[in-house]
């Protein structure tokens, strides 16, 4: 066996790696400013000069600079780091000033030595001009992409370097200063160095995080959440404090006033003082969707693109720990200050429901401050049961795909129901009732035979109903069929899951889950079908409609029988399945073509 | 209290037969244990909940929930850990519970079922619990006594009588249980003798009362096929005193026994009662199978009491459950019984 070296086809490579390797262009000026920053740290631990990077646009020449006032590059450097890819200056010397001066070896963000390759993500062109401190020649550098570059001596008055992008024509949009000061306060505001776009008086970034000082009051925390979302309302913070492999972990958190979809809530993340991403996958528990802030720890390791961190144990223990800051933070408010977690628990009951499934003591917490859906609004378990007129104890729920189905029955009764469609709700409600029987007793009012909504049917009305009932029985499917009295009389008919169809359901659902052995599904392939007693169809006796059915008694002829069809399917609406959701389609196409079949009535002609 | 507090009441409230109220109580518990990170914990409440469910009638929900504990079980996350000493005691329940309950649903088949089985010993051997086999055995002797293969159900249960007589702690049915299922499959086998040693033998011990009422309800059925009618009238007597308040279930046995005995003693009048009884407890029910003994005792009675359109109107609901449950289980048996009670009624 011999051994070769890999060869790499340099031209067009730089292009196209920086195309590949990074999300989007902005991250041009975080590589630019992370360079120049490592550049002032290193000339700090020289002479107490450097300290400033300026940004500076400009419209006539289509170019932005990028100037600091840092150590500078000898030639040497230059062609050694600059024209390396791969081979990081700073990189390097972080290991050597990790015994000696761990501090400033810390500071420094470099990694990789790919950054330059960020230019060409807007730029066609790069030009450095650069003095290193303690020598008098400068150098100015040139590279195009290609596989060569160009290095030649030039004049240059002060130490530091200077970094020119040529952009290219459909860039252009960077030299807007507003666009600058954004990417600056977005990725480099807690950079300790002075940040200027466009030669402005003050710098643009805010040079220190809130945490920096030990002392910061919840009113800075609550200042620096509104600065930095400016569109949202916080209702309380959660100010962090942990450490994560001996690197501290600082952040504020706030619980705002709107509800958050699912991935739309950011939580911007900073190592090394630089932003690295506003939805890093894994930084929180999968519950903590409804929390927004920032969050800065340096055990995180960011990939060689820097717009993720890597999946490490340290990523999980900073997630462990935001979501254990949420909840005792939780816990906190819930007993010092309830009107302000009442407004949380508003708009984000569906994740903190989830939450409160998880942590039996917030559970316990939140109980009664919970609001939860119902036909009189939201209202906490204690609330509703206290405005229930049948019962000190009792409260009505439904939860299961008749839900829908039985609510105007409810509504038209005027009695108070909890709709606990949402995830984890049912489960709170029975929860709560475990751990207080006393004070709780749920009854679940959508499923067949529950009893509360449905009267019987006198023996007269009954027979005087049989042929709608016999017709119903004919059209059945996967269902009973009854006679039932109920308000609205609007609602002809109303089809309830049984506890066997449920059952059915659920376990359907566990036969087909992908976690389940292969010796189970065999042994469940025939069972857990929707037999006929998975759900039971109520004909309303009160619904005229039905009455006028069964007083023509032509049910076996059209279009009778296609009418009671659509009024059945309209009771199935909630809980069908495509097949069945085409055919009544079918159906109601039917009863309305014969509607407008029927020859139209002369208009009356004035005489 | 405590989700720990609240498994317990649980547990409470199944040994004393309160199955429904075990529900409410558990289902919360073991719902929240299965999002959480407790995994032996969130195994342990939901197959109390699953026992309950089985015992309350919800047999598909209670498959359901046992299934996702065993899946849970064979999670290569969970596997080492659940199969740790300390742990493997619920994690063969898991097992357990689902034939426990598959022999309970009317739509299941029997293959399956014991190939559930066969991995159920294949995890003992796994763990080096092989002694803990008399589980396994009671429940598979169940699942033939469900398939009408007594022979099979006889030998699986002889087997695990005596594993669980050297193995009190091991996972599964107490040795009295067995007992009763065996004295059940020797009944049905024909071997009415060596049914009446195994009653006898247990009823000169204190039984609970759940025991007692299946002994006297076997010892009646073997009574009847032995022609003592009285003996049979005495121990349903007993039966239906003991059912007294447990679930339907149990009640519809004992009063299940009763319209027979009762018939056999020209006590007719308390025969139709029981029969209504059955009738109750089958709508409460609501399975086939039970269905199915309500019209078949319902037509004993109509017969006896000479009302013809009756029995012949419950005769034919009778076929039509009959027909469900042979095409189900694949025998002709229900079938069988309509046609041998239709030549009855013609005659």
């Amino acid at each position: 066996m011999t051994s070769h070296a890999i060869r790499i086809a340099l031209d067009g490579v730089v292009k196209l790696l920086s195309q590949n390797l990074y999300g989007e262009p902005d991250a041009f000026l975080r590589e630019m400013i992370q360079n120049a920053h490592d550049s002032i740290t290193k000339r700090r631990g020289i002479d107490d000069g450097g300290g400033r990077i300026d940004i500076a646009p400009d419209r006539a020449r289509a170019t932005i600079a990028i100037h600091d006032d840092g150590i500078g590059l000898s030639e040497e450097e230059i062609h050694a780091h600059v024209s390396t890819i791969g081979r990081s200056g700073t990189g390097e010397l972080r290991e050597t000033l990790r015994a000696g001066d761990p501090a400033r070896a810390a500071s420094l963000i470099g990694q990789f030595g790919i950054g330059l390759l960020s230019a060409f993500l807007v730029a066609d062109r790069v030009t450095i001009v650069t003095r290193r401190l303690g020598e008098d020649a400068a150098w100015r550098w040139e590279f195009d992409g290609g596989t060569q570059y160009e290095l030649a001596p030039t004049e240059r008055a002060a130490v530091g370097t200077t970094v020119t992008l040529h952009l290219k024509p459909s860039m252009h949009e960077f030299m807007s200063v507003e666009r600058l000061e954004g990417l600056v306060r977005r990725y480099a505001d807690f950079l300790p160095v002075e940040i200027r776009v466009a030669g402005a008086a003050s710098p643009t970034n805010a040079m220190a995080a809130p945490w920096d000082h030990e002392a910061a009051s919840d009113d800075t925390l609550r200042r620096f959440f509104a600065r930095r979302f400016p569109k949202e309302r916080a209702l309380t913070h959660v100010a962090l404090r942990g450490e994560v492999l001996g690197e501290p972990l600082r952040g504020v958190l706030a619980i705002t006033d709107r509800t958050i979809e699912l991935g739309q809530g950011r939580i911007d993340l900073y190592v090394r003082r630089m932003f690295v991403s506003g939805h890093q996958p894994g930084l929180r528990p999968p519950w903590a969707t409804f929390v927004q802030g920032v969050v800065a720890c340096d055990a995180l390791a960011p990939t060689a693109s820097r717009d993720r961190v890597v999946h490490d144990a340290a990523l999980a223990e900073v997630s462990r720990l935001i979501g254990q800051a949420i909840f005792e933070h939780l816990r906190a408010i819930a007993a010092r200050d309830p009107a302000t977690l009442a407004g949380a628990l508003r708009w984000h009951s569906h994740a903190i429901l989830a939450l409160c499934a998880e942590h039996e003591e917030l559970f316990r917490d939140l109980a009664d401050l919970m609001p939860l859906k119902s036909t009189l609004g939201a209202r906490t378990i204690a609330e509703l049961v206290r405005e229930n007129p049948d019962g000190p104890r009792l409260a009505y729920y439904c939860h299961g795909p008749s839900a829908q189905q039985v609510l105007p029955l409810c509504s038209a009764r005027g009695m108070p129901v909890l709709d606990l469609a949402e995830p984890y709700a049912e489960r709170f409600v029975l929860a709560y009732a475990s751990a207080w029987p006393e004070r709780l007793q749920p009854f679940r009012i959508d499923e067949a035979g529950a009893g509360g909504l449905l009267a019987r049917v006198p023996a007269a009305e009954a027979m005087r109903l049989r042929p709608v009932l016999r017709a119903a029985e004919a059209l059945a499917r996967r269902e009973r069929v009854e006679l039932a009295a109920f308000d609205p009389p609007g609602v002809a008919a109303v089809r309830l899951e049984t506890r066997r169809g449920r059952g059915a359901r659920e376990l359907r659902a566990a036969v087909e889950h992908l976690g389940t052995p292969s010796f189970l599904s065999a042994a469940l392939a025939d069972v857990g079908g929707a037999g006929a007693d998975s759900a039971i169809l109520y004909l309303n006796a009160a619904s005229p409609l039905l009455v006028a059915l069964a007083r023509r008694n032509r049910l076996a002829k059209e279009p009778d029988r296609t009418v009671l069809g659509v009024l059945l399917d309209r009771a199935r609406d909630a809980d069908v399945d495509a097949e069945e959701r085409a055919r009544a389609f079918e159906d109601l196409s039917r009863a309305l073509e014969w509607a407008l079949s029927t020859p139209e009535e002369e208009p009356d002609v004035e005489r | 209290m405590s989700s720990d507090e609240l498994l317990w009441r649980a547990k409470a409230l199944l040994s004393e037969g309160r199955f429904a109220e075990a529900v409410a109580v558990v289902a919360p518990v073991a719902a929240r244990a299965r999002e959480g990170d407790d995994i032996v914990f969130a195994i342990a409440a939901t197959l109390t909940e699953s026992q309950a469910l089985d015992l309350t009638g919800d047999v598909e929900l209670a498959l359901a929930r046992a299934t996702w504990a065993i899946s849970a079980a064979h999670a290569p996350e969970h596997r080492e850990r659940l199969s740790a000493k300390e742990n493997a005691w619920n994690t063969t329940m898991t097992f357990l519970l689902f034939a426990n309950a598959a022999a309970d649903h009317e739509g299941m088949a029997l293959e399956p079922v014991l190939r559930v089985l066969d991995e159920a010993e294949r995890f003992l051997e796994r763990i080096g619990k092989p002694e803990w086999r008399c589980g396994v055995q009671s429940e598979r002797a169940a699942l033939y006594m469900r398939f009408h293969r007594y022979d099979e159900a006889v030998l699986n249960d002889r087997a695990a009588l005596e594993g669980k007589r050297n193995n009190p702690s091991a996972p599964g049915h107490s040795a009295t249980s067995i007992e009763r299922g065996l004295a059940h499959a020797l009944t049905h086998s024909g071997r009415l003798d060596e049914a009446t040693e195994v009653l006898q033998d247990m009823l000169s011990r204190p039984l609970k009362p759940i025991d007692a009422l299946a002994v006297h309800t076997s010892l009646g059925q073997n009574a009847l096929k032995r022609g003592d009618g009285a003996l049979a009238a005495r121990s349903a007597d007993e039966a239906r005193e003991i059912a007294r308040g447990m679930s339907a279930g149990q009640r519809m046995a004992a009063a299940g026994l009763a319209v027979d005995a009762y018939l056999a003693v020209d006590r007719v009048d308390d025969a139709r009662a029981a029969a209504e009884e059955v009738a109750r407890c089958a709508e409460e029910l609501g399975s086939a199978h039970a269905h199915f003994a309500a019209r078949q005792d319902g037509f004993a009675v109509a017969l006896r009491l000479g009302d013809r359109a009756r029995a012949a109107e419950l005769l034919d609901e009778m076929e039509g459950w009959a027909e469900k449950l042979d095409a189900r289980s694949g025998t002709s048996t229900r079938m069988d019984a309509v046609r041998e009670r239709r030549a009855r009624l013609l005659a």
